[in-house]
């Protein structure tokens, strides 16, 4: 009995022990849908390259499909038509609420190389506002519907202040992205802009200045549908692109060739917990 | 005339190869010349567009480089306010944005060192080291002095225009405006023309280099951002499709790809961009997609080529092009063509003038203005005998020209001559000239002036010799002459079968004149008697043969028709082709009615009219064919007149004659009019009866015949004589009894000779028996002839004694036939045979040579008595010259005529002419001894009787064979003894077997005695042995010479 379990053991460990170092080659399609943040052919340019890669690592064909609305996308998901989609912590917690069957695969690193990323609040210079409690009257620039860095975070940041994206006279708008908006407060656009700190910090040297920041969020993942793809093919995508070289990566998109790391849902509880802060939550805005 | 032919074909050829290459390089100069104002328009574009933008972007650098916040925020940038930087951004933000509507892709500051201030594209990006890559924007500060030209870049190549921004004399640093390939693409399209396609190809290397990074990381980015180009190796297009250019995708033209595989493939284009050299090709993907495609190279401000705007612009009008330079090539060559076309015709005339002038048979010369020879060709020389040297300078009318119309006549006469110098052509056959060995030649001259501005420059005489023309003509004179006087009627048509001439005798034997048929087709004679398949066939004949003739029915102009004897033949060219028809016909009426006359006599008989044997059997072999196909019978019926030939030895043979004319009518007069009654010869008809379905018809119609015969003839000179003949009747039918016309006849024949056999009077219908008496008959009547040439008669001879005398007093010569098979014949199995075959005239002939012989070897043999009686058939007995024969054969064996006696029988010796007797009593007059044989069997007249120069009456056996029993024959024997003791002739009874017959002959006063009492006939040979034994026969007769019989009645 003794020499039994000490068998099984050892076998169960051989089995997990090797998982990491065997290809899993599931075969299979799977329908991949990206969130629609650029244009199809910006956003195959970014992907078709990854997605090959897995192809090759995985014998699972996907099928690529695009879907130009953000909410199609998800109902889509939920619908189960979507196997594998790739969103931003955001919409993967506002999907995750409403549907338990999907699962962060994998997270992809920053341009930085860091597995998170903080959401900053921007101002011009030294025209001020130069805190998050100043933001009161002022003209806000926002990224883009479901960012997280958009209306969440900035309301975060000033609902800490004190203040209110929509409130004490303010008023945001949507640019369509962290650097238009942040672009937009360079130009006087904007009084303040919610984007990523990264992308913040790369335009201090056209005078902004971030005077406020919230996170680390988790960075964009692959989800899977869990109803639609088996383990096997979760298992064998993580693998692949966990072990994916830069040679491999510089081909890939832009959000992806800095490296992933295995995600859980776990990862987004700092999210939720803001966003639990949020009363009204987060608008549903087109 | 090859060699001309070739001549011309190189010429021709020769000439067709520069004109095509002419027109080739016109055309090929066309399109290069257009190819070059397409290069022209091209590079104008691109100067016109890249100055375009020039000017505009020295507009654009004027607002920004004279902006004073331009330049104080550059101070505050240089100071490191970054803040600064912003402010710049948003200031010049909407003059950039405005820029991007023009296709101006890039708007960036610059430090004095080259470090990026900012970018208005990339505002995050800045401060880095674009010194190395921006050699254009380093040289416009360092020059303080605008520059702008072709540039590569990281991510953008294109047109730059760097500005450097001074503040006063201070430099702050340089403002770039770069323009996309896009923008100057589509102006430059728009430039040259809508069917224009500008494309820029980036020189990689240099591409490579500006992309600022390490290329190992750069160059997935660089394969990412640029696709190799078809065209050189070294060169990359944008991908478009990359995002990172944010320009719209237009997709290239489908001919774009396909030229820039072609032009890739020229070495000529690929050396010229290894040179950096411009290039322009005409490439067509076929006639109708041709393009005009032009390479410019691009050079970077170190004038090293960094791309090339590559143009292809769609050549509209090479096919027009082509076909209108093909046209004009279709022009010039017809045109050359034509040209040497007439040139070589021009040449040919000469050469076949020449030729014709070389070889004609005729004689030229030609006489230049002076009148003398100045050319002959070489047919004078042949003519006249003279040489062409000779000819040559001399004056032709006294060198040959002998008479004109029959008389001599000067130089100055000389028509010829005359009429030439007037301008005018002489023709005339009435020359003479004279060649050089003296022979006159007559000649046909035609002499033509050569008048040339007025003036007689040569005469051209051309001659030829006609001496054989005159001779036909004078020989076609003398053949129409004769044409003219046939008897023969002569008609000629043309090929369309009209008639174009007749000569006299056809007006004689047609009555139509020759001006009422010419014009005419000979139809007008048809006789309407001959079918159009005649004339079909003998147009047939004329075409595949040129000749016909046979027999034809014409008519005459009075309607007359009358058969012709026609011949016609064609009249043929000299390649063979008819050109008319001549008919030479003959009226045959005399002819035919001889040849209907000959057919008469050939084929019926003179005697009765009737058809003859050979018709018959023509008629019988067509109604045997006739009866096979309706499968109905024929009866043939042989029908021989009994007891004729003893009508006609009694009577002769006019009364013969009217006998077989009267009973051929009766027989005719019981036919029908199908039926056929024929003269087979002799007293024998044939009957052939049609379309019988039984053999009883063809014995009823023998019955009637047998029937409708029996009545007495009346003949004429005979008229008080009842003359009564039968007649037997052999049947054959067909097919029972032949399938052939001789076996049907042969059948019939013997059926015939069964009827007479059985007695005449009958018919007899053919059978097995009869068939085989008929195959036996003919198979003796050919073994009788064969008996007659293989010595195989012999003669036997039988004793006649003397009942007075008791001596044998004559023999008489009995025909045997020792038969090879069938041992010794009588001449009753063999004579009637004779007689009805004819041979009996040769068997006579026989027995009259062999009993003469037999004579002269009994006497010979000292044997002179007694005399040799030869038995003469009646038909021998009509033969005028056969006592003439006879007594020549006693004259030749030197016999005396006492020696032979003839008997004849009753009805021979009464049928006998009145003047044969004469004959016969010139006959008995040598002493040759006659008998009436078988007397008492004919119809003998008295007066006739008395007249006759016999000697004896034979009384025939059938009266003393029964003489001893029956008082009747009792009676005849003593009549006819009594008779002839009263005419004063010997009797001599035939057939004495018996005592009792010789002793009641002798008391009736009979003279002799001839039977087997006395002796079987025996052979010449046993006669002489016989004969020795004489005392004996006396002694037996003396035995049998009973007391009291009273000697006979003495003799006359």
């Amino acid at each position: 009995m003794r020499v039994a379990i000490s068998l099984k053991i050892i076998m169960l460990a051989a089995f997990f022990t090797s998982i990491p170092a065997r290809a899993l080659e599931p075969g299979g399609t799977i329908k991949f849908t990206p969130l629609p943040m650029l244009g199809e052919r910006a956003l195959r340019s970014q992907f078709l390259p990854m997605l090959d890669y897995l192809t090759k690592q995985t014998k699972i064909q996907f099928h690529w499909t695009y879907i130009p609305d953000y909410d199609a996308v998800i109902d889509a998901q939920k619908r189960d038509e979507i196997d594998l989609t790739f969103l931003g912590p955001l919409p993967y917690v506002t999907l995750r609420q409403q549907d338990s069957a999907f699962e962060p695969l994998v997270h992809f690193r920053e341009n930085d190389g860091s597995p998170n990323y903080n959401c900053a609040l921007v101002a011009f210079g030294n025209e001020g506002p130069y805190r998050a409690t100043d933001v009161i009257n002022k003209h806000i620039g926002l990224t883009q519907p479901k960012s997280t860095c958009g209306y969440f975070a900035v309301s975060v940041m000033l609902a800490r202040a004190g203040r209110a994206i929509d409130g004490q006279n303010n008023r945001y708008e949507y640019a369509g992205g962290h650097d238009k908006a942040i672009m937009g407060v360079v130009r006087g656009v904007y009084d303040v802009a919610g984007a990523k700190l990264a992308i913040a910090h790369k335009h201090a040297r056209l005078g902004i200045q971030v005077i406020d920041q919230v996170g680390p969020y988790p960075g964009f993942a692959l989800v899977a549908n869990k109803r639609t793809m088996t383990a096997d093919q979760r298992i064998a995508i993580r693998n692949a692109l966990l072990t994916a070289s830069r040679a491999e990566r510089a081909r890939w998109g832009d959000p992806m060739r800095n490296g992933a790391f295995s995600a859980n849902d776990q990862d987004y509880e700092a999210l939720r917990k803001d966003l639990r802060r949020l009363d009204g939550g987060v608008p549903e805005e087109k | 005339m090859n060699r001309l032919l070739r001549r011309t074909l190189l010429i021709l050829l020769g000439a067709t190869l520069p004109v095509t290459l002419l027109f080739f390089a016109f055309h090929t100069r066309e399109t290069e010349q257009r190819l070059e104002v397409n290069f022209a328009q091209i590079e104008a574009a691109y100067a016109g567009v890249s100055m375009g933008y020039k000017e505009f972007a020295d507009v654009v650098s004027d607002w920004v480089v004279g902006d004073p916040e331009v330049i104080d925020l550059l101070h505050q940038i240089q100071e490191g306010h970054d803040i600064a930087r912003g402010l710049l951004y948003r200031h010049i933000f909407p003059l950039y944005d405005s820029l991007r509507t023009k296709h101006v892709r890039q708007l960036q500051f610059f430090a004095p060192n080259g470090r990026s201030i900012l970018r208005m594209h990339a505002p995050e990006r800045s401060d880095d080291d674009l010194s190395h890559i921006r050699p254009l924007m380093m040289r416009a500060m360092a020059t303080r002095k605008p520059t702008s030209g072709f540039e590569n870049g990281r991510l953008m190549s294109g047109f730059r225009f760097c500005f450097p921004i001074l503040d006063g004399q201070n430099l702050l640093g340089g403002v770039e405006v770069s323009l996309s390939f896009t923008a100057i693409q589509r102006l430059v399209e728009r430039e040259v023309g809508n069917t224009a396609t500008v494309r820029f190809l980036l020189e990689r290397d240099d591409l490579m280099r500006s992309t600022g990074d390490d290329l190992r990381d750069a160059k997935p980015l660089f394969d990412s951002l640029y696709l190799a180009s078809a065209l050189h190796p070294e060169y990359v297009t944008e991908n478009f499709e990359n995002p990172l250019f944010e320009e719209p995708i237009v997709k290239l033209p489908n001919h774009a790809a396909t030229l820039e595989n072609r032009i890739g493939s020229d070495r000529k284009v690929t050396a010229a961009m290894d040179e950096g050299e411009a290039f322009a090709r005409h490439v067509c993907n076929s006639l109708t997609d041709c393009f005009f495609v032009n390479g410019l190279p691009i050079h970077n401000d170190r004038g090293r080529v960094s791309g090339y705007i590559l143009a292809y612009s769609r050549d509209e009008q090479y096919l027009e092009r082509g076909l209108a330079v093909l046209s004009a090539f279709g022009l010039a060559i017809l045109l050359l063509v034509g040209v040497t076309l007439l040139g070589v015709r021009l040449q040919l005339t000469r050469q076949r003038l020449n030729t014709l002038s070389e070889h004609v048979g005729k004689g030229i010369y030609v006489l230049d203005r002076n009148g003398n020879i100045s050319y002959t060709n070489p047919a004078a020389s042949a003519l006249l005998g003279y040489s062409q040297e000779e000819f040559i300078g001399r004056d032709a009318h006294d060198m040959f020209h002998a008479y004109s119309s029959g008389s001599t006549v000067s130089a100055d006469e000389c028509p010829i001559r005359c009429v030439t110098e007037q301008g005018k052509v002489f023709q005339g056959d009435q020359e003479v000239f004279r060649s050089k060995d003296g022979t006159h030649i007559n000649v046909e001259v035609t002499a033509s002036p050569i008048i040339e501005a007025g003036e007689t420059v040569a005469v051209v005489t051309v001659f030829a010799d006609i001496r054989e023309r005159l001779t036909r003509e004078q020989q076609l004179r003398q053949t129409d002459a004769a044409v003219k006087a046939a008897v023969e009627g002569v008609l000629i048509t043309d090929t369309q079968g009209k008639i174009v001439a007749v000569n006299p005798a056809f007006t004689r034997l047609t009555g139509y004149e020759e001006s009422e048929v010419i014009g005419r087709k000979p139809s007008l004679l048809s006789s309407g008697r001959h079918a159009s398949e005649f004339y079909a066939a003998m147009w047939q004949d004329l075409l595949e043969r040129g000749t016909w003739q046979g027999e034809i029915l014409n008519r005459r102009k009075n309607g007359s028709i009358y058969p012709q004897w026609l011949s016609i033949s064609a009249i043929r060219d000299i390649d063979g082709r008819a050109t008319s028809y001549v008919g030479v016909f003959n009226d045959i009426s005399d002819l035919k009615e001889k040849e209907d006359r000959l057919f008469y006599l050939a084929h019926f008989d003179s005697l009765t009219g009737l058809p003859n044997r050979r018709l018959l059997r023509d008629r019988l072999e067509h109604a045997m064919a006739r009866a096979g196909r309706e499968d109905s019978m024929l009866g043939l019926l042989f029908v021989d007149l009994d007891r004729f030939k003893q009508i006609n030895d009694s009577l002769g043979h006019e009364a013969g004659d009217q006998l077989i004319c009267q009973a051929a009518e009766r027989i005719g007069d019981g036919l029908r009019h199908e039926d056929t009654l024929a003269r087979q010869g002799g007293d024998e008809f044939v009957i052939l009866l049609e379309g019988l379905t039984d053999p009883q018809t063809a014995s009823v119609v023998a019955m009637k015949l047998i029937d409708a015969i029996k009545p007495s003839f009346r003949l004429r000179g005979f008229e008080d004589q009842s003359v009564v003949v039968g007649a037997s009747i052999g049947i054959a039918m067909y097919p029972q009894d032949g399938a052939d016309a001789s076996t049907l006849l042969r059948r019939a024949d013997a059926a015939m000779y069964v009827a007479k056999a059985a007695g005449g009077n009958t018919w007899q219908h053919s059978n097995e028996d009869s068939a085989v008496f008929a195959e036996e008959r003919l198979q003796l009547e050919s073994e009788l002839r064969h008996a007659l040439d293989g010595d195989e008669l012999v003669l036997y001879y039988q004793p006649k004694v003397s009942l007075t005398k008791g001596i044998v007093e004559a023999v008489e010569a009995l025909i045997r036939w020792q038969h090879p098979t069938r041992g010794l014949l009588g001449p009753d199995k063999f004579l009637p045979l004779a007689k009805e075959s004819g041979l009996i005239i040769e068997i006579g002939e026989w027995v009259m040579q062999r009993a003469v012989r037999q004579i002269v070897s009994w006497e010979n043999a000292g044997i002179t008595d007694p005399r040799v009686y030869l038995n003469i058939d009646g038909s021998q007995l009509m033969r005028d010259e056969y006592p003439s024969k006879l007594l020549d054969t006693l004259r030749s064996a030197g016999i005396s005529p006492n020696r032979l006696g003839i008997e004849v029988t009753e009805t021979a010796m009464m049928g006998r002419a009145d003047g044969n007797i004469a004959a016969l009593k010139a006959l008995r007059e040598q002493g040759i001894a006659l008998s009436i044989d078988d007397f008492g069997t004919g119809h003998s007249s008295l007066n006739r009787l008395k007249r006759l120069p016999i000697d004896t009456l034979k009384i025939d056996r059938s009266f003393i064979r029964d003489m001893v029993d029956d008082p009747s024959d009792q009676a005849i024997v003593r009549a006819t003894v009594a008779l002839a003791q009263e005419l004063g002739l010997n009797t001599v009874a035939e057939g004495v077997e018996t005592e009792a017959q010789l002793t009641m002959l002798r008391k009736m006063g009979c003279d002799a005695i001839q039977g087997y009492w006395i002796a079987k006939p025996m052979p010449a040979s046993k006669l002489p042995a016989w004969l020795a034994d004489k005392p004996n026969i006396e002694t037996r007769f003396r035995a049998q010479t009973p007391k009291g019989l009273a000697a006979p009645a003495g003799k006359r």
